[in-house]
Protein backbone atom coordinates (compact mmCIF):
# COMPACT_ATOMS: atom_id res chain seq x y z
CA UNK A 1 0.00 0.00 0.00
CA UNK A 2 0.81 3.21 -0.81
CA UNK A 3 1.79 5.62 2.02
CA UNK A 4 0.98 8.90 1.55
CA UNK A 5 3.30 12.22 1.65
CA UNK A 6 3.07 14.32 4.81
CA UNK A 7 0.02 16.41 4.52
CA UNK A 8 -1.38 13.74 4.82
CA UNK A 9 -0.87 13.23 8.06
CA UNK A 10 -3.42 14.66 10.45
CA UNK A 11 -1.93 18.25 11.75
CA UNK A 12 -2.25 18.32 15.24
CA UNK A 13 -3.81 21.21 15.22
CA UNK A 14 -7.74 19.67 14.64
CA UNK A 15 -7.01 17.20 17.20
CA UNK A 16 -7.04 18.64 20.55
CA UNK A 17 -9.33 21.04 21.71
CA UNK A 18 -7.46 23.19 24.30
CA UNK A 19 -5.47 26.12 22.52
CA UNK A 20 -1.84 24.78 21.29
CA UNK A 21 -0.05 26.28 18.58
CA UNK A 22 -0.98 25.21 14.88
CA UNK A 23 1.88 22.80 13.44
CA UNK A 24 2.58 23.11 9.98
CA UNK A 25 3.53 19.80 8.40
CA UNK A 26 7.24 20.57 8.91
CA UNK A 27 6.85 21.01 12.06
CA UNK A 28 6.02 17.21 12.86
CA UNK A 29 9.17 16.45 12.81
CA UNK A 30 10.16 18.41 15.49
CA UNK A 31 9.46 16.88 18.46
CA UNK A 32 11.04 19.32 21.14
CA UNK A 33 8.15 21.60 21.44
CA UNK A 34 4.92 19.92 21.79
CA UNK A 35 3.70 20.33 25.32
CA UNK A 36 1.24 17.83 24.88
CA UNK A 37 3.85 15.60 25.12
CA UNK A 38 4.50 17.02 28.35
CA UNK A 39 1.10 15.98 30.36
CA UNK A 40 -1.24 18.81 29.51
CA UNK A 41 -3.25 16.46 26.88
CA UNK A 42 -4.82 14.40 29.53
CA UNK A 43 -4.99 11.35 27.56
CA UNK A 44 -1.11 11.11 26.68
CA UNK A 45 -0.80 11.40 30.29
CA UNK A 46 -3.17 8.56 30.56
CA UNK A 47 -1.15 5.43 31.98
CA UNK A 48 -0.76 2.27 30.41
CA UNK A 49 -2.67 0.45 32.75
CA UNK A 50 -5.99 2.33 32.32
CA UNK A 51 -5.27 2.44 28.21
CA UNK A 52 -4.64 -1.27 28.70
CA UNK A 53 -7.94 -1.57 30.14
CA UNK A 54 -9.76 0.18 27.63
CA UNK A 55 -8.29 -1.48 24.93
CA UNK A 56 -9.38 -5.18 26.65
CA UNK A 57 -13.41 -4.04 25.43
CA UNK A 58 -12.26 -3.82 22.20
CA UNK A 59 -12.24 -6.25 19.51
CA UNK A 60 -8.24 -7.59 19.43
CA UNK A 61 -8.37 -6.27 15.35
CA UNK A 62 -8.83 -2.87 16.32
CA UNK A 63 -6.52 -2.73 19.43
CA UNK A 64 -3.61 -3.99 17.30
CA UNK A 65 -4.36 -1.09 14.86
CA UNK A 66 -2.86 1.21 17.76
CA UNK A 67 0.29 0.37 16.92
CA UNK A 68 0.77 2.84 14.20
CA UNK A 69 -0.44 5.78 16.18
CA UNK A 70 2.53 6.92 17.43
CA UNK A 71 5.42 5.03 18.92
CA UNK A 72 4.53 4.77 22.57
CA UNK A 73 2.07 2.50 20.84
CA UNK A 74 3.53 0.81 18.86
CA UNK A 75 3.65 -2.23 21.18
CA UNK A 76 1.31 -1.38 23.52
CA UNK A 77 -1.29 -3.71 22.57
CA UNK A 78 1.53 -6.52 22.71
CA UNK A 79 0.11 -6.40 26.42
CA UNK A 80 -3.87 -6.13 26.48
CA UNK A 81 -5.10 -9.23 29.01
CA UNK A 82 -8.32 -9.96 26.62
CA UNK A 83 -8.63 -11.77 23.40
CA UNK A 84 -11.46 -10.95 21.29
CA UNK A 85 -11.68 -12.85 17.81
CA UNK A 86 -14.38 -12.45 15.73
CA UNK A 87 -14.35 -13.87 12.10
CA UNK A 88 -17.09 -11.94 11.13
CA UNK A 89 -14.72 -8.46 11.65
CA UNK A 90 -12.49 -10.41 8.42
CA UNK A 91 -14.41 -10.72 4.71
CA UNK A 92 -11.72 -13.90 4.34
CA UNK A 93 -11.25 -16.99 7.00
CA UNK A 94 -7.82 -16.98 5.65
CA UNK A 95 -7.27 -13.24 6.25
CA UNK A 96 -8.58 -14.04 10.20
CA UNK A 97 -6.69 -17.23 10.56
CA UNK A 98 -3.23 -15.48 9.86
CA UNK A 99 -4.31 -12.77 11.97
CA UNK A 100 -4.59 -14.71 15.26
CA UNK A 101 -1.78 -16.71 14.58
CA UNK A 102 0.17 -13.41 14.18
CA UNK A 103 -1.66 -12.20 17.44
CA UNK A 104 -0.51 -15.09 19.41
CA UNK A 105 3.11 -14.80 18.06
CA UNK A 106 3.66 -11.59 18.44
CA UNK A 107 1.89 -10.86 22.06
CA UNK A 108 3.99 -10.65 25.25
CA UNK A 109 4.38 -13.05 27.61
CA UNK A 110 1.93 -11.29 29.88
CA UNK A 111 -0.88 -13.17 31.00
CA UNK A 112 -4.22 -13.14 29.19
CA UNK A 113 -7.54 -12.99 31.71
CA UNK A 114 -10.12 -13.06 28.97
CA UNK A 115 -10.58 -14.93 25.60
CA UNK A 116 -13.66 -14.49 23.25
CA UNK A 117 -13.49 -16.99 20.57
CA UNK A 118 -16.07 -16.69 17.90
CA UNK A 119 -15.44 -18.22 14.55
CA UNK A 120 -17.90 -18.70 11.54
CA UNK A 121 -17.14 -20.75 9.34
CA UNK A 122 -18.86 -21.15 5.99
CA UNK A 123 -19.55 -24.71 5.29
CA UNK A 124 -19.66 -27.23 8.04
CA UNK A 125 -15.99 -26.60 8.55
CA UNK A 126 -14.02 -25.88 11.29
CA UNK A 127 -10.33 -24.94 11.85
CA UNK A 128 -9.63 -27.65 14.68
CA UNK A 129 -5.49 -26.38 14.00
CA UNK A 130 -6.58 -22.69 15.09
CA UNK A 131 -8.92 -23.73 17.96
CA UNK A 132 -6.45 -25.90 19.35
CA UNK A 133 -3.83 -23.52 18.96
CA UNK A 134 -5.67 -20.81 20.52
CA UNK A 135 -6.83 -22.76 23.44
CA UNK A 136 -3.34 -23.81 23.94
CA UNK A 137 -2.12 -20.15 24.14
CA UNK A 138 -4.55 -18.98 26.56
CA UNK A 139 -4.58 -22.26 29.01
CA UNK A 140 -0.55 -21.44 29.60
CA UNK A 141 -1.37 -17.94 30.16
CA UNK A 142 -3.45 -18.02 32.96
CA UNK A 143 -6.82 -17.11 31.17
CA UNK A 144 -9.81 -16.72 33.48
CA UNK A 145 -12.51 -16.38 31.31
CA UNK A 146 -13.33 -18.14 27.78
CA UNK A 147 -16.06 -17.95 25.49
CA UNK A 148 -16.44 -19.71 22.36
CA UNK A 149 -18.53 -19.37 19.42
CA UNK A 150 -18.58 -22.19 16.26
CA UNK A 151 -21.55 -21.82 14.66
CA UNK A 152 -20.73 -22.89 10.49
CA UNK A 153 -23.08 -20.83 7.94
CA UNK A 154 -26.83 -22.09 7.69
CA UNK A 155 -25.71 -25.79 8.69
CA UNK A 156 -25.36 -26.08 12.55
CA UNK A 157 -22.45 -26.74 14.44
CA UNK A 158 -19.38 -28.43 13.18
CA UNK A 159 -17.67 -31.33 15.20
CA UNK A 160 -14.91 -30.27 16.85
CA UNK A 161 -12.68 -31.58 19.22
CA UNK A 162 -11.67 -29.88 22.78
CA UNK A 163 -8.16 -29.46 23.29
CA UNK A 164 -6.43 -31.99 26.57
CA UNK A 165 -5.34 -28.49 27.64
CA UNK A 166 -8.54 -26.71 28.64
CA UNK A 167 -9.13 -29.88 31.38
CA UNK A 168 -6.20 -29.15 32.67
CA UNK A 169 -6.20 -25.40 32.89
CA UNK A 170 -5.81 -24.45 36.68
CA UNK A 171 -6.71 -20.78 35.95
CA UNK A 172 -10.04 -21.27 34.80
CA UNK A 173 -12.80 -19.70 36.56
CA UNK A 174 -15.64 -19.39 33.49
CA UNK A 175 -16.51 -21.32 30.56
CA UNK A 176 -18.77 -21.11 27.74
CA UNK A 177 -19.23 -23.39 24.70
CA UNK A 178 -21.64 -21.78 22.28
CA UNK A 179 -22.51 -23.94 19.12
CA UNK A 180 -19.62 -26.06 19.77
CA UNK A 181 -21.40 -29.72 18.74
CA UNK A 182 -18.40 -32.12 20.26
CA UNK A 183 -17.20 -34.86 18.36
CA UNK A 184 -17.43 -38.33 19.42
CA UNK A 185 -14.08 -38.74 20.53
CA UNK A 186 -13.40 -35.84 23.81
CA UNK A 187 -17.05 -35.82 25.14
CA UNK A 188 -18.21 -39.31 25.54
CA UNK A 189 -15.38 -41.39 26.22
CA UNK A 190 -15.07 -42.09 29.97
CA UNK A 191 -12.75 -40.04 31.16
CA UNK A 192 -10.19 -40.02 34.09
CA UNK A 193 -11.59 -37.18 36.25
CA UNK A 194 -8.90 -34.38 35.72
CA UNK A 195 -7.99 -33.94 39.29
CA UNK A 196 -6.65 -30.17 37.91
CA UNK A 197 -10.11 -28.33 36.64
CA UNK A 198 -11.24 -27.50 40.27
CA UNK A 199 -11.36 -23.69 39.76
CA UNK A 200 -14.35 -23.94 37.29
CA UNK A 201 -17.18 -21.15 38.69
CA UNK A 202 -19.37 -21.13 35.72
CA UNK A 203 -20.05 -23.24 32.51
CA UNK A 204 -22.50 -22.69 29.66
CA UNK A 205 -22.88 -25.00 27.17
CA UNK A 206 -25.12 -24.37 24.36
CA UNK A 207 -24.38 -26.88 21.34
CA UNK A 208 -26.87 -26.46 18.13
CA UNK A 209 -26.90 -30.18 17.75
CA UNK A 210 -29.75 -31.73 19.60
CA UNK A 211 -29.75 -35.25 18.48
CA UNK A 212 -26.33 -35.60 19.79
CA UNK A 213 -26.22 -37.44 23.50
CA UNK A 214 -24.45 -36.62 26.07
CA UNK A 215 -23.43 -38.24 29.01
CA UNK A 216 -23.98 -35.71 31.89
CA UNK A 217 -21.69 -38.12 34.14
CA UNK A 218 -19.27 -37.29 31.36
CA UNK A 219 -19.35 -33.98 31.40
CA UNK A 220 -19.29 -33.60 35.15
CA UNK A 221 -16.16 -35.95 34.86
CA UNK A 222 -14.48 -33.60 32.30
CA UNK A 223 -15.27 -30.53 34.06
CA UNK A 224 -15.10 -31.32 37.46
CA UNK A 225 -18.04 -29.65 38.81
CA UNK A 226 -17.66 -29.35 41.88
CA UNK A 227 -16.82 -26.24 42.25
CA UNK A 228 -19.46 -24.50 40.02
CA UNK A 229 -21.89 -21.41 41.25
CA UNK A 230 -23.27 -21.44 37.94
CA UNK A 231 -24.16 -23.79 35.53
CA UNK A 232 -26.49 -23.22 32.20
CA UNK A 233 -27.11 -26.15 30.16
CA UNK A 234 -28.81 -25.68 26.83
CA UNK A 235 -30.45 -27.53 24.33
CA UNK A 236 -28.66 -30.58 25.51
CA UNK A 237 -29.54 -34.22 24.98
CA UNK A 238 -28.58 -36.35 28.11
CA UNK A 239 -27.98 -39.85 27.40
CA UNK A 240 -28.80 -42.12 30.52
CA UNK A 241 -27.04 -45.27 31.18
CA UNK A 242 -30.51 -46.93 32.87
CA UNK A 243 -29.68 -46.93 36.34
CA UNK A 244 -33.35 -46.01 38.27
CA UNK A 245 -32.80 -42.18 39.99
CA UNK A 246 -30.41 -40.32 37.80
CA UNK A 247 -29.53 -37.14 40.19
CA UNK A 248 -26.65 -35.80 38.08
CA UNK A 249 -26.04 -32.13 40.16
CA UNK A 250 -25.64 -33.80 43.57
CA UNK A 251 -21.49 -33.10 43.67
CA UNK A 252 -21.93 -29.80 42.76
CA UNK A 253 -21.77 -28.69 45.96
CA UNK A 254 -21.10 -25.29 45.54
CA UNK A 255 -23.71 -24.92 42.58
CA UNK A 256 -26.11 -22.10 43.30
CA UNK A 257 -27.84 -21.10 39.55
CA UNK A 258 -28.79 -23.63 37.63
CA UNK A 259 -30.63 -23.11 34.18
CA UNK A 260 -31.44 -25.87 32.26
CA UNK A 261 -33.02 -25.30 28.50
CA UNK A 262 -34.82 -27.37 26.03
CA UNK A 263 -33.05 -30.33 27.73
CA UNK A 264 -34.73 -33.73 27.00
CA UNK A 265 -33.45 -37.61 27.13
CA UNK A 266 -32.80 -40.02 24.59
CA UNK A 267 -36.08 -41.99 23.95
CA UNK A 268 -35.04 -45.22 25.75
CA UNK A 269 -33.98 -45.51 28.74
CA UNK A 270 -35.39 -42.82 30.55
CA UNK A 271 -35.18 -42.37 33.77
CA UNK A 272 -38.13 -42.95 36.38
CA UNK A 273 -37.29 -39.87 38.72
CA UNK A 274 -34.56 -37.04 37.23
CA UNK A 275 -33.78 -35.77 40.78
CA UNK A 276 -32.52 -31.99 40.71
CA UNK A 277 -30.50 -31.84 44.35
CA UNK A 278 -27.87 -29.44 44.98
CA UNK A 279 -27.10 -28.31 48.60
CA UNK A 280 -26.32 -24.77 47.91
CA UNK A 281 -28.90 -24.34 45.07
CA UNK A 282 -30.70 -20.92 45.14
CA UNK A 283 -32.43 -20.14 41.63
CA UNK A 284 -33.81 -23.11 39.47
CA UNK A 285 -34.94 -22.11 35.50
CA UNK A 286 -36.38 -25.09 33.75
CA UNK A 287 -37.07 -23.95 30.17
CA UNK A 288 -38.68 -25.87 27.87
CA UNK A 289 -37.56 -29.27 28.58
CA UNK A 290 -39.11 -32.34 27.99
CA UNK A 291 -39.30 -35.12 30.55
CA UNK A 292 -41.35 -37.54 28.75
CA UNK A 293 -42.67 -40.30 31.55
CA UNK A 294 -40.15 -38.55 33.92
CA UNK A 295 -40.77 -37.55 37.17
CA UNK A 296 -38.51 -34.40 37.93
CA UNK A 297 -37.57 -34.34 41.68
CA UNK A 298 -36.41 -30.98 43.23
CA UNK A 299 -34.63 -31.24 46.47
CA UNK A 300 -32.55 -28.25 47.02
CA UNK A 301 -33.22 -27.13 50.38
CA UNK A 302 -32.08 -23.28 49.73
CA UNK A 303 -33.66 -22.56 46.62
CA UNK A 304 -35.13 -19.46 46.64
CA UNK A 305 -36.54 -19.42 43.28
CA UNK A 306 -37.77 -21.43 40.74
CA UNK A 307 -38.92 -20.86 36.98
CA UNK A 308 -40.21 -23.11 34.65
CA UNK A 309 -41.06 -22.37 31.39
CA UNK A 310 -43.33 -24.68 30.34
CA UNK A 311 -43.47 -26.35 27.36
CA UNK A 312 -45.20 -29.88 27.18
CA UNK A 313 -48.60 -31.27 29.33
CA UNK A 314 -48.20 -33.85 32.33
CA UNK A 315 -45.08 -32.77 33.27
CA UNK A 316 -44.71 -33.89 37.15
CA UNK A 317 -42.71 -32.84 39.72
CA UNK A 318 -42.30 -32.49 43.41
CA UNK A 319 -40.03 -30.55 45.70
CA UNK A 320 -38.56 -30.02 49.00
CA UNK A 321 -38.82 -26.36 50.21
CA UNK A 322 -36.39 -24.55 51.44
CA UNK A 323 -36.55 -22.98 54.70
CA UNK A 324 -36.23 -19.68 53.97
CA UNK A 325 -38.62 -16.77 53.42
CA UNK A 326 -39.85 -15.37 50.49
CA UNK A 327 -39.77 -18.66 48.08
CA UNK A 328 -41.02 -17.66 44.77
CA UNK A 329 -42.68 -20.14 41.92
CA UNK A 330 -42.97 -19.36 38.45
CA UNK A 331 -44.51 -20.88 35.82
CA UNK A 332 -45.52 -19.98 32.62
CA UNK A 333 -46.19 -20.73 29.04
CA UNK A 334 -43.80 -20.12 26.06
CA UNK A 335 -44.89 -16.56 25.05
CA UNK A 336 -45.65 -15.35 21.44
CA UNK A 337 -42.19 -14.42 21.10
CA UNK A 338 -40.74 -18.32 21.24
CA UNK A 339 -42.83 -19.45 18.69
CA UNK A 340 -46.58 -20.81 18.60
CA UNK A 341 -48.27 -22.08 21.91
CA UNK A 342 -47.75 -26.09 22.03
CA UNK A 343 -51.17 -26.17 22.96
CA UNK A 344 -54.54 -24.87 21.00
CA UNK A 345 -56.14 -22.27 22.82
CA UNK A 346 -58.79 -23.14 25.21
CA UNK A 347 -57.34 -26.88 25.61
CA UNK A 348 -57.38 -28.03 28.62
CA UNK A 349 -53.84 -28.40 30.17
CA UNK A 350 -52.73 -30.40 32.95
CA UNK A 351 -50.32 -28.35 33.87
CA UNK A 352 -48.97 -31.01 36.58
CA UNK A 353 -48.40 -31.91 40.16
CA UNK A 354 -46.58 -30.10 42.62
CA UNK A 355 -46.01 -32.25 45.28
CA UNK A 356 -43.99 -30.16 47.90
CA UNK A 357 -42.32 -31.30 51.50
CA UNK A 358 -41.50 -29.21 54.24
CA UNK A 359 -38.81 -28.64 56.55
CA UNK A 360 -38.15 -26.31 58.88
CA UNK A 361 -39.16 -23.37 60.79
CA UNK A 362 -42.80 -21.74 59.21
CA UNK A 363 -42.18 -19.67 56.23
CA UNK A 364 -44.14 -17.61 53.64
CA UNK A 365 -44.33 -18.76 50.39
CA UNK A 366 -45.91 -16.41 47.56
CA UNK A 367 -46.76 -17.59 44.07
CA UNK A 368 -46.94 -15.66 41.45
CA UNK A 369 -50.27 -16.65 39.51
CA UNK A 370 -50.68 -17.07 36.01
CA UNK A 371 -53.45 -15.25 34.16
CA UNK A 372 -54.67 -16.04 30.80
CA UNK A 373 -54.78 -13.70 28.00
CA UNK A 374 -55.33 -15.03 24.39
CA UNK A 375 -53.78 -18.32 25.24
CA UNK A 376 -50.08 -16.88 26.36
CA UNK A 377 -49.45 -16.03 29.83
CA UNK A 378 -48.61 -13.16 31.56
CA UNK A 379 -47.22 -12.97 35.20
CA UNK A 380 -49.00 -10.47 37.12
CA UNK A 381 -46.73 -8.61 40.16
CA UNK A 382 -48.46 -9.10 42.95
CA UNK A 383 -52.05 -9.44 43.42
CA UNK A 384 -54.43 -12.30 41.28
CA UNK A 385 -57.25 -10.42 39.01
CA UNK A 386 -60.44 -10.60 39.69
CA UNK A 387 -61.23 -13.57 36.49
CA UNK A 388 -58.79 -15.88 38.32
CA UNK A 389 -60.56 -18.06 41.07
CA UNK A 390 -57.26 -18.02 43.07
CA UNK A 391 -57.54 -14.95 45.09
CA UNK A 392 -54.65 -16.17 48.06
CA UNK A 393 -51.47 -14.34 48.06
CA UNK A 394 -49.38 -16.19 50.46
CA UNK A 395 -49.52 -19.15 52.11
CA UNK A 396 -48.18 -20.41 55.74
CA UNK A 397 -47.19 -23.86 55.48
CA UNK A 398 -46.11 -25.66 58.66
CA UNK A 399 -43.14 -27.74 59.31
CA UNK A 400 -43.76 -31.78 58.39
CA UNK A 401 -46.65 -31.09 56.21
CA UNK A 402 -46.87 -32.00 52.65
CA UNK A 403 -48.51 -30.22 50.26
CA UNK A 404 -49.46 -30.85 46.56
CA UNK A 405 -50.46 -28.33 44.45
CA UNK A 406 -52.49 -28.99 41.06
CA UNK A 407 -52.46 -26.64 38.98
CA UNK A 408 -55.44 -27.17 35.95
CA UNK A 409 -56.50 -25.17 33.29
CA UNK A 410 -54.43 -22.35 32.06
CA UNK A 411 -57.55 -20.26 31.49
CA UNK A 412 -58.44 -20.20 35.26
CA UNK A 413 -55.62 -21.46 37.73
CA UNK A 414 -57.05 -23.36 39.99
CA UNK A 415 -54.92 -24.74 42.89
CA UNK A 416 -55.98 -27.10 44.91
CA UNK A 417 -53.85 -27.84 47.88
CA UNK A 418 -53.68 -31.27 49.50
CA UNK A 419 -52.16 -30.97 53.23
CA UNK A 420 -51.26 -34.54 53.62
CA UNK A 421 -48.97 -35.79 56.29
CA UNK A 422 -45.73 -38.55 55.53
CA UNK A 423 -48.61 -41.48 56.48
CA UNK A 424 -50.72 -40.30 53.52
CA UNK A 425 -53.89 -39.18 55.19
CA UNK A 426 -54.81 -35.80 53.56
CA UNK A 427 -57.30 -33.20 53.69
CA UNK A 428 -58.61 -30.95 50.56
CA UNK A 429 -58.53 -27.73 50.67
CA UNK A 430 -59.72 -26.04 47.89
CA UNK A 431 -58.86 -22.57 47.41
CA UNK B 1 -7.36 4.69 63.86
CA UNK B 2 -9.77 7.34 62.90
CA UNK B 3 -12.59 6.79 65.07
CA UNK B 4 -15.25 9.37 63.92
CA UNK B 5 -18.14 8.54 64.66
CA UNK B 6 -19.83 10.02 62.07
CA UNK B 7 -20.96 8.13 59.39
CA UNK B 8 -20.11 10.92 56.74
CA UNK B 9 -16.42 11.35 55.00
CA UNK B 10 -15.46 15.03 54.11
CA UNK B 11 -14.00 15.16 50.50
CA UNK B 12 -12.71 18.46 49.26
CA UNK B 13 -12.57 18.43 45.24
CA UNK B 14 -9.79 20.33 43.38
CA UNK B 15 -12.18 23.04 43.04
CA UNK B 16 -12.44 23.95 46.53
CA UNK B 17 -15.83 22.20 47.39
CA UNK B 18 -16.89 19.71 50.06
CA UNK B 19 -19.17 17.28 49.75
CA UNK B 20 -20.23 15.05 52.70
CA UNK B 21 -20.36 11.45 51.51
CA UNK B 22 -21.40 8.33 53.07
CA UNK B 23 -18.33 6.04 54.55
CA UNK B 24 -20.03 3.45 52.30
CA UNK B 25 -19.44 5.30 49.17
CA UNK B 26 -15.99 6.26 50.83
CA UNK B 27 -15.26 2.77 50.74
CA UNK B 28 -15.44 2.15 47.15
CA UNK B 29 -12.67 4.72 46.65
CA UNK B 30 -9.71 2.75 47.35
CA UNK B 31 -7.65 5.54 47.45
CA UNK B 32 -9.70 7.12 50.26
CA UNK B 33 -10.37 4.27 52.10
CA UNK B 34 -6.28 4.04 52.09
CA UNK B 35 -6.08 7.33 53.18
CA UNK B 36 -8.29 7.25 56.20
CA UNK B 37 -6.83 3.69 57.01
CA UNK B 38 -3.50 4.89 57.46
CA UNK B 39 -4.63 8.16 59.71
CA UNK B 40 -4.49 7.69 63.21
CA UNK B 41 -6.72 10.45 64.32
CA UNK B 42 -9.67 12.02 63.34
CA UNK B 43 -10.07 13.31 59.74
CA UNK B 44 -11.80 16.39 58.88
CA UNK B 45 -11.06 16.62 55.58
CA UNK B 46 -9.63 14.30 52.72
CA UNK B 47 -8.46 16.48 49.39
CA UNK B 48 -9.19 14.75 46.41
CA UNK B 49 -6.50 15.79 43.68
CA UNK B 50 -7.67 15.77 40.17
CA UNK B 51 -11.20 15.48 41.06
CA UNK B 52 -13.68 18.38 40.55
CA UNK B 53 -17.26 18.58 41.73
CA UNK B 54 -18.84 17.15 38.88
CA UNK B 55 -17.21 14.43 38.26
CA UNK B 56 -18.26 13.73 42.63
CA UNK B 57 -22.20 14.45 41.24
CA UNK B 58 -21.56 11.93 38.60
CA UNK B 59 -19.86 9.40 41.63
CA UNK B 60 -22.98 9.92 43.48
CA UNK B 61 -25.12 9.03 41.14
CA UNK B 62 -23.67 6.11 40.16
CA UNK B 63 -23.13 4.92 43.75
CA UNK B 64 -27.00 5.91 44.74
CA UNK B 65 -28.34 3.42 41.08
CA UNK B 66 -25.86 0.69 42.43
CA UNK B 67 -27.41 0.64 46.07
CA UNK B 68 -30.51 0.76 44.46
CA UNK B 69 -29.73 -2.23 42.07
CA UNK B 70 -29.86 0.01 39.09
CA UNK B 71 -26.59 0.34 37.58
CA UNK B 72 -27.07 -0.53 34.41
CA UNK B 73 -29.16 2.88 34.22
CA UNK B 74 -26.37 4.47 34.75
CA UNK B 75 -25.28 6.36 31.26
CA UNK B 76 -22.44 8.68 30.35
CA UNK B 77 -23.63 9.19 26.92
CA UNK B 78 -24.46 13.01 27.77
CA UNK B 79 -20.67 13.69 28.53
CA UNK B 80 -18.48 14.85 24.93
CA UNK B 81 -15.04 12.43 24.47
CA UNK B 82 -12.85 15.15 26.58
CA UNK B 83 -15.62 14.99 29.87
CA UNK B 84 -15.18 11.05 29.50
CA UNK B 85 -11.39 11.15 29.72
CA UNK B 86 -11.75 13.86 32.25
CA UNK B 87 -14.18 11.31 34.59
CA UNK B 88 -12.30 8.48 33.67
CA UNK B 89 -8.67 9.59 35.01
CA UNK B 90 -10.20 10.88 38.18
CA UNK B 91 -12.46 7.26 38.97
CA UNK B 92 -8.62 6.06 38.48
CA UNK B 93 -7.38 8.37 40.88
CA UNK B 94 -9.61 7.22 43.30
CA UNK B 95 -9.40 3.81 42.26
CA UNK B 96 -13.30 2.79 42.57
CA UNK B 97 -13.70 -0.73 40.29
CA UNK B 98 -16.75 -0.47 39.30
CA UNK B 99 -17.16 2.45 38.19
CA UNK B 100 -13.73 2.44 36.56
CA UNK B 101 -15.06 -1.14 34.32
CA UNK B 102 -18.03 0.99 33.10
CA UNK B 103 -16.22 4.10 31.99
CA UNK B 104 -13.92 2.23 30.05
CA UNK B 105 -16.68 0.09 28.67
CA UNK B 106 -17.73 3.43 27.69
CA UNK B 107 -14.49 4.96 26.06
CA UNK B 108 -14.26 1.45 23.82
CA UNK B 109 -17.75 1.67 23.06
CA UNK B 110 -17.15 5.60 21.55
CA UNK B 111 -13.86 4.05 19.46
CA UNK B 112 -15.26 0.80 18.31
CA UNK B 113 -14.68 0.41 14.69
CA UNK B 114 -13.10 3.47 14.15
CA UNK B 115 -10.13 4.31 12.04
CA UNK B 116 -6.72 5.23 13.31
CA UNK B 117 -7.68 8.87 12.29
CA UNK B 118 -10.11 9.04 14.43
CA UNK B 119 -8.76 7.19 17.50
CA UNK B 120 -5.48 9.18 17.19
CA UNK B 121 -7.91 12.25 17.31
CA UNK B 122 -9.91 10.91 20.16
CA UNK B 123 -6.31 10.26 22.08
CA UNK B 124 -5.09 13.18 21.37
CA UNK B 125 -2.28 11.43 20.29
CA UNK B 126 1.01 13.36 17.90
CA UNK B 127 1.90 10.96 15.37
CA UNK B 128 5.81 10.55 16.31
CA UNK B 129 6.41 8.44 13.37
CA UNK B 130 8.67 9.36 10.27
CA UNK B 131 6.57 8.80 7.25
CA UNK B 132 9.54 6.09 6.29
CA UNK B 133 8.58 4.79 10.27
CA UNK B 134 5.13 4.69 9.60
CA UNK B 135 5.55 2.69 5.95
CA UNK B 136 7.47 0.05 7.97
CA UNK B 137 5.51 -0.01 11.01
CA UNK B 138 2.22 -0.53 8.63
CA UNK B 139 4.14 -3.11 6.17
CA UNK B 140 4.70 -5.09 9.39
CA UNK B 141 1.88 -5.26 10.52
CA UNK B 142 -0.22 -5.72 7.61
CA UNK B 143 -1.42 -8.53 8.54
CA UNK B 144 -3.98 -6.61 11.51
CA UNK B 145 -5.12 -4.37 8.77
CA UNK B 146 -6.20 -6.69 6.53
CA UNK B 147 -9.35 -7.25 5.16
CA UNK B 148 -11.06 -4.06 5.30
CA UNK B 149 -12.86 -2.34 2.61
CA UNK B 150 -11.14 1.13 3.44
CA UNK B 151 -7.98 1.18 4.37
CA UNK B 152 -7.09 3.23 7.82
CA UNK B 153 -5.23 6.07 6.32
CA UNK B 154 -8.01 7.34 3.80
CA UNK B 155 -10.75 7.93 7.07
CA UNK B 156 -8.10 10.43 8.34
CA UNK B 157 -8.80 12.73 5.31
CA UNK B 158 -12.65 12.37 6.08
CA UNK B 159 -11.93 14.87 9.39
CA UNK B 160 -14.17 12.51 11.08
CA UNK B 161 -16.13 13.84 14.45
Amino acid sequence: MVVRQKSDFPDSGRILKRSKPLMSDSALQDKDTNDAVEGKDKFEDMPNCVVLHTLSFMETKDAVRTCVLSKRWRNLWTGIPCLNFNSKSFSRLVDFRRFVVCVLSRRDSSAVKVLNYSRTGVDYATDQNLFNKVIDYVTSHGVEEIRVNLRAKGRGSPPVDIPLSLFNCVSLKKLQLKDCHPSKATWILPFEPPKHLLHLKQFTLDPTAPGHPYSFAGLANIFGFATLTTLNLCRLTLSFTGYETLNPFENCLNLKNLLLREIRFMLEPVPEDFVISAPQLNNLTLMCCRFFKCNLVIAAPKLISFNYLYAAPGAMFEFNIPSVHNFTINICEPQNKLGAPHQKPGEKTKHGLIKMFREGPEAELSFSTAVVSCGAVIMPKKKCPSCCRCQWKALNLRVGSTYKVFVNKLDQITAYFRHCSQHGEYDVLSI
Amino acid sequence: MASSSSNLISLKTSDGTVFKVERALAKTMKTVQAIIEEADANIYMIPIHNVFSHHMDMIIDYYKLSVAGKSKEFSVEKLDNDELKDFLLAVHYLNMEDLFEVLTQAVADRLEKKSVGYVRKYFGIENDFTPEEYAAIRKKNDWAFKGDDIEPEEDEEKQEE
